[in-house]
């Protein structure tokens, strides 16, 4: 056995290889970026997306109009601005704005000075809370009553000293005869709203405005957000979900392809986005997504406990590590195969998490019921642990949970790395039986379970419900509805191809060495099926994007007016011939994304394709 | 003591297809002895290669009757009628319930959500109850698949027809080798336990940076102080006075730049073509931007107006290759000023999330050195050239031959007491085909594998077997020493393989004989004798099967008396 010192060089030698081959996985980076920087078209789709998401992270610092935000709200609001309604790109109406003054003395809001000021606006951090932004008034243009008719203008004048501040001639405030308020319309700049990348003078509306009034630029900026955002959660999930079942389908054949199909043909038949305004509508009732807390305990508890298992079962079986090296396993196995192999299998098999000596499918049996039945104890569930929320309460599990999970520490210790404890720790653990593993696991085991079970009630779910998505808005019912109705067709595609490469030799020569079906799906098939994916995967990011907002246009999406390409694009339908900007300038900012993500994806693929290499 | 490692006997086998049960397999007897090269001999469509498919538990058909045993044990599993009725019944109930299920949850959305939903979990409950049935019933059968899975690599390898096909192309050699000992726990103990890899994946950002350091001391400094800088200016509060400072080179060089330009493209050989035209106004406030290599391009106002090159003999075309360099970074250091630190930082730790599975991936699942030097004596053992090399090669860089050697090291590094070659050398040139084919012979002698040789070719038969078995129509015809088979074969379809192979003393011009017709469809196969069938001599066919006996010592046939006389061979 060797000692710390004597491991010494052999751990720096190792150590020394671990970083060659990393450098070496570096230059394999290097590799793939020179591939990939070959192609001009790629680097411009890389361009367009990191330039989209870009955008889309800096959102609140490009735009120069900003959205109503409710901080306790995730939904951004915009509000109708009816100076500016439909005005073409760099026009000079841009900078217009109308504020109401009171002109009565008694009012509460009265001041003889006046502050130009825009609309709400966001502040840069939560503690800032809302502030309006203070303008440079250029140009009174007229003074209105609320009848509409003009006053004279010289009632009102700009502060010579500070220019953003009105005066009010008493001639307004004293005349009985005026109303007590009147709008006035000015021309004004806002230095928070121009950029030193902005021509001078072009800051407000670059892309014009729209027929609320808002600055399309600004709501092209916001719309990267919801857009990117849709689209990529969509398609990664349908992509995975489409992915595993197609391959699953593909791999099994039979009539588990048979159902797989048929379901998928259920999908097709009903048309997708009548589909997803049936789902979107039948999810309105659900405002958070939950998951029972015996669920949430359990599983994590099952898969780790089943991990553990085939982790200790080498570790335990074999005295504290595998098998060492080849010639004492060559003897093993030649003298005594069948032996060597039924003692194997024959401790699987007796190894059962709740120590039943049955075989691997009372787990799963166990876990169906606890589906059925578990709802009891889960409604039961505070008063099954008697757990309260006193804070002396807390205070005792938190310690029982440390304790508990130092004992596991110092259990494995002894017993997985044969440590020997000494002093009281030694005297605590030789007063328990280490020596059979099965009770062990099991203790270790119960006290995972324990303590997960005191975490979970600890952090702050309530109820008996661990809360995945707390407001499930209507942009998370599209998605969810985009999700629902989206798999199918990856499922086809997934299958055709893995239909296609199960039939391959070296998939032949993978089962012929003894991989099992997993392995060989996920490793062999997959890898080898993705390449139509990934351009699918690209393309289906534009089409997400355009589906949501074809279900925002139907009323089932976003809400009117916010900052949704789509939505944007709908809206300003009506006045296409008027205004075409309006639907010009979002209609690019989606067509730069689904061809930047195109592009990119045609890249990667010339990327991981290993025939490269050369 | 010589003892089989695989003993065939009595396999039937049959397909199901669509035109009913078609038999593959009559009666199959094979014994392979240890340390034994056994020829498979027969032509296309004969059943060879299902009989080898059959023995490691891989083929598609319905086994009917039989035994396949490895070392004494039955590697054929047939679970009990009872349960397989179960099987079937929770399959049917199962494919109900689901589409039960899924039709009843588009109802629940479409139709009417209350009836509907608890239907829905009512088929639900139907579906997993009778999965369950079904998955209990299949314990003995998914028990008897682990163990073939054991089996198969470990005990018994097959090599197939096609190199170029039968390594998968998005693997390494190393890695594809090692994945099949690593599924038998072949694998030498890593050197470096895997947390200690783990922790090291994951401080290896440190590590390369203080490698940086000790490389490019300057540069890194710099680095370093410029990171430390856009650090002090987030937290100091004072970002926009610092911004103010940093924008003042900004403004200078766009001023620089003008003049570059009105100077450049009079003296310095400063080529400009312009995108827009030639009316640059050179009285705007005009920015150089870098691009790419030496090319500037010009801008102002955030539009741009053009782009220039300086020509190979200015004196200025080796300094601006620099300058992109080094306006990039003043650009990102400016940019990570003038973010937000809560983007920053965003931005960050977005990175540092995305960069750490792909560091824990590419560091943990790496081989490790231990593991990679195993690889390499596996394929030192299988005479490659170079294996260290060709150990960290993809299969589209190697030969045919190289491949093929590949794929022996692989099917033979957890060594298997029996290879199965399933035509190995069909697809090889004949000087590669002879190398091939003495590897193998080598290997049997250095590690006492058994060799079951499936090919057409008698030239190999005669080269490498022990033992030849001829396989005909399903059934094994003759089976004997390969001195035997050649000098006295028994057979009238031996007779008729061994006559239609081409010899190099075979006069210029002659006819090369052939068997007539070809081997019948298998659904048209008849009970008595098969070959009789195919050779339609008139008058004279055995109706009845002809029995498997032992003609001499150690030399088995199938006597049909037409097919023995050998006066009634005709070829054509």
């Amino acid at each position: 056995m060797r000692d710390w010192e004597g491991g010494r060089n052999d751990r720096e030698e190792s150590r020394k290889r671990l970083l060659e081959s990393l450098s070496m996985s570096i230059g394999n980076l290097g590799r793939g970026w020179k591939i990939y920087r070959r192609s001009l078209l790629a680097m411009l789709g890389l361009l367009m997306v990191l330039s989209v998401s870009m955008v889309a992270i800096f959102a609140d610092e490009i735009a120069v109009q900003h959205p109503y935000r409710n901080l306790t709200d995730t939904e951004d609001k915009w509000t109708l601005n009816p100076d500016s309604q439909e005005l073409p790109p760099f026009s000079e109406e841009c900078s217009l704005r109308s504020q109401k003054i009171s002109t009565d003395p008694r009012a509460a809001s009265f001041s003889e000075t006046v502050v130009a000021e825009s609309g709400d606006k966001v502040g840069a951090s939560i503690a800032d809370g809302y502030y309006t932004d203070v303008l440079v008034v250029t140009e009174i243009i007229k003074i209105e009553d609320p009848k509409g008719y003009d006053q004279d203008i010289s009632l009102i004048t700009v502060d010579p000293n500070n220019s953003s501040i009105f005066v009010l001639s008493p001639e307004l405030y004293g005349n009985s005869s005026h109303y007590p308020e009147v709008w006035i319309y000015y021309l004004f700049e806002n230095s928070e709203m121009s950029h030193w990348w902005m021509p001078e003078g072009y800051d407000t509306c670059i892309f014009g405005t729209n027929k609320e009034g808002h600055d399309v630029f600004s709501k092209v900026v916001y719309g990267a957000r919801v857009s990117l955002t849709i689209g990529i959660t969509v398609a990664t999930l349908t992509v995975t979900i489409g992915t595993i079942v197609g391959s699953i389908s593909g791999y099994y054949g039979g009539r588990v392809d048979e159902v797989i199909m048929r379901i998928c043909d259920v999908f097709f038949a009903i048309p997708g986005l009548i589909l997803a305004m049936a789902f979107v509508a039948a999810m309105r009732s659900v405002s958070s997504l939950t998951l029972p807390v015996w669920l949430g305990v359990l599983l994590p508890v099952l898969m780790l406990a089943y991990f553990l298992n085939s982790h200790l079962s080498k570790t335990v079986l074999y005295g504290g590590g595998r098998v060492i090296n080849q010639e004492t396993w060559m003897q093993t196995d030649s003298t005594s195969l069948d032996n060597d192999f039924w003692s194997r299998w024959a401790f699987w098999r007796n190894f059962s998490i709740f120590k039943v000596n049955l075989n691997r499918s009372f787990m799963v049996g166990l876990l169906a019921f606890f589906f059925f039945v578990g709802w009891l104890p889960a409604v039961a569930w505070p008063d099954f642990f008697g757990i309260s929320h006193s804070r002396g309460w807390r205070l005792t599990s938190s310690f029982v949970v440390i304790v508990l999970l130092s004992v596991i520490v110092l259990a494995d210790r002894r017993f997985i790395q044969k440590d020997t404890l000494d002093g009281a720790l030694g005297r605590l653990g030789s007063s328990f039986d280490w020596t059979n593993p099965w009770r062990y696991l099991n203790f270790r085991t119960v006290v995972v379970f324990l303590s997960m079970a005191i975490l979970f009630k600890l952090s702050g779910n309530e109820g008996s419900e661990i809360i995945l998505i707390k407001d499930f808005d209507k942009l998370w019912q599209v998605q969810f509805a985009l999700i629902f109705t989206g798999w199918p067709g990856y499922a086809r595609l997934i299958r055709g191809q893995v239909l296609y490469v199960k039939e391959m030799a070296f998939v032949e020569a993978a089962k012929s060495v003894g991989a099992p079906p997993s392995r060989i799906m996920f490793r062999h098939i997959l890898p080898n099926a993705w390449a139509p994916l990934l351009v699918a995967f690209t393309l289906d990011i534009g089409g997400t994007i355009l589906s949501a907002s074809g279900l925002s246009f139907l009323g089932l999406g976003a809400a009117p007016y916010t900052a949704e390409w789509g939505l944007m694009i709908s809206e300003s339908r009506v006045a296409f011939q008027r205004a075409p900007h309006m639907m010009l300038y979002p209609g690019l900012a989606i067509a730069v994304t689904v061809l930047g993500f195109n592009l990119l994806g045609d890249g990667i693929r010339d990327v991981v394709d290993p025939k490269n290499r050369r | 003591m010589v003892r089989e490692v695989l003993e065939i006997e009595g396999l039937r086998v049959h397909f199901d297809t669509l035109d009913g049960p078609v038999e593959a397999l009559n009666s199959v007897d094979l014994k392979v002895d240890e340390g034994q090269i056994m020829g498979l001999v027969g032509e296309s469509g004969c059943g060879k290669s299902v009989t080898s498919l059959v023995s490691i538990g891989l083929a598609t058909c319905e086994i009917d009757e039989g035994s396949v045993r490895y070392q004494g044990e039955e590697l054929l599993f047939r679970d009990t009628p009872s349960k397989i009725k179960i099987q079937q019944i929770s399959e049917k109930i199962t494919a109900f319930g689901v589409m039960a299920a899924i039709f009843s949850f588009f109802a629940t959305i479409l139709v009417e959500p209350n009836f509907f939903s608890s239907l829905f979990l009512f088929f639900l409950a139907i579906t997993s109850t009778s999965w369950l049935v079904g998955f209990s019933a299949k314990a003995e059968s998914r028990k008897h698949q682990r163990y073939m899975r054991w089996v198969r690599g470990n005990e018994i390898s097959m090599i197939f027809q096609e190199p170029m096909s039968a390594l998968n192309p998005l693997y390494k050699v190393s890695k594809q080798i090692s994945e099949v000992m690593r599924e038998h726990d072949r694998l030498v103990e890593a050197e470096t336990p895997g947390i200690e890899r783990i922790w090291s994946a994951l401080l290896s950002p440190f590590s390369m940076v203080s490698g940086a350091f000790s490389a490019k001391p300057r540069q890194s400094s710099v680095a370093l102080a410029s990171l430390l800088f856009i650090f002090a200016a987030q937290l100091s509060g004072s970002k926009d006075q610092i911004l103010d400072v940093f924008s003042a080179p900004i403004k200078l060089f766009a001023d620089l730049s003008s003049w570059l330009l009105a100077l450049g493209t009079a003296l310095a050989g400063f080529e400009l073509t312009s995108l827009f035209g030639d009316a640059v106004s050179l009285t705007l406030d005009l920015v150089a931007i870098l691009l790419m290599e030496n090319i500037v391009i010009v801008g102002g106002m955030g539009a741009i107006y053009g782009y220039g090159k300086f020509s190979e003999d200015s004196p200025f075309s080796s300094i601006s290759l620099y300058i992109p360099h080094v306006i990039a970074a003043y650009l990102a250091v400016y940019m990570m000023i003038w973010m937000p630190l809560s983007g920053l930082s965003a931005i960050l730790v977005i990175c540092a999330l995305l960069a750490l599975p792909f560091i824990i991936w590419s560091d943990f699942l790496r081989l490790d050195p231990a593991h990679i030097r195993q690889v390499e004596g596996i394929l030192d053992d299988v005479r490659i050239p170079d294996p260290k090399s060709v150990a960290n090669m993809y299969p589209h860089e190697l030969s045919g031959g190289m491949r093929q050697r590949v794929m022996i090291g692989m099917m033979m590094a957890c060594e298997p007491k029996l290879l199965i070659a399933d035509e190995p050398t069909t697809a090889l040139d004949v000087t590669i085909q002879a190398q091939i084919l003495n590897l193998m012979k080598v290997l049997r002698d250095e590690k006492g594998t058994a060799i079951l040789l499936i090919t057409h070719d008698l030239g190999v038969i005669a080269e490498m077997c022990d033992d030849v078995t001829v396989m005909y129509a399903g059934r094994v015809v003759e089976r004997a020493s390969v001195r035997e088979i050649f000098s006295n074969p028994l057979h009238a379809y031996t007779r008729g393989l061994i006559a239609c192979t081409p010899s190099l003393e075979s006069e210029r011009g002659s006819v090369l004989p052939a068997i007539p017709g070809q081997v019948a469809n298998p659904s048209d196969f008849v009970t008595g004798c098969r070959f009789c069938q195919r050779m339609k001599r008139e008058g004279e066919t055995l109706g009845t099967r002809p029995e498997f006996i032992e003609a001499s010592e150690g030399h088995w046939v199938e006597s049909c008396p037409i097919c023995l006389d050998e006066s009634k061979d005709r070829w054509v």
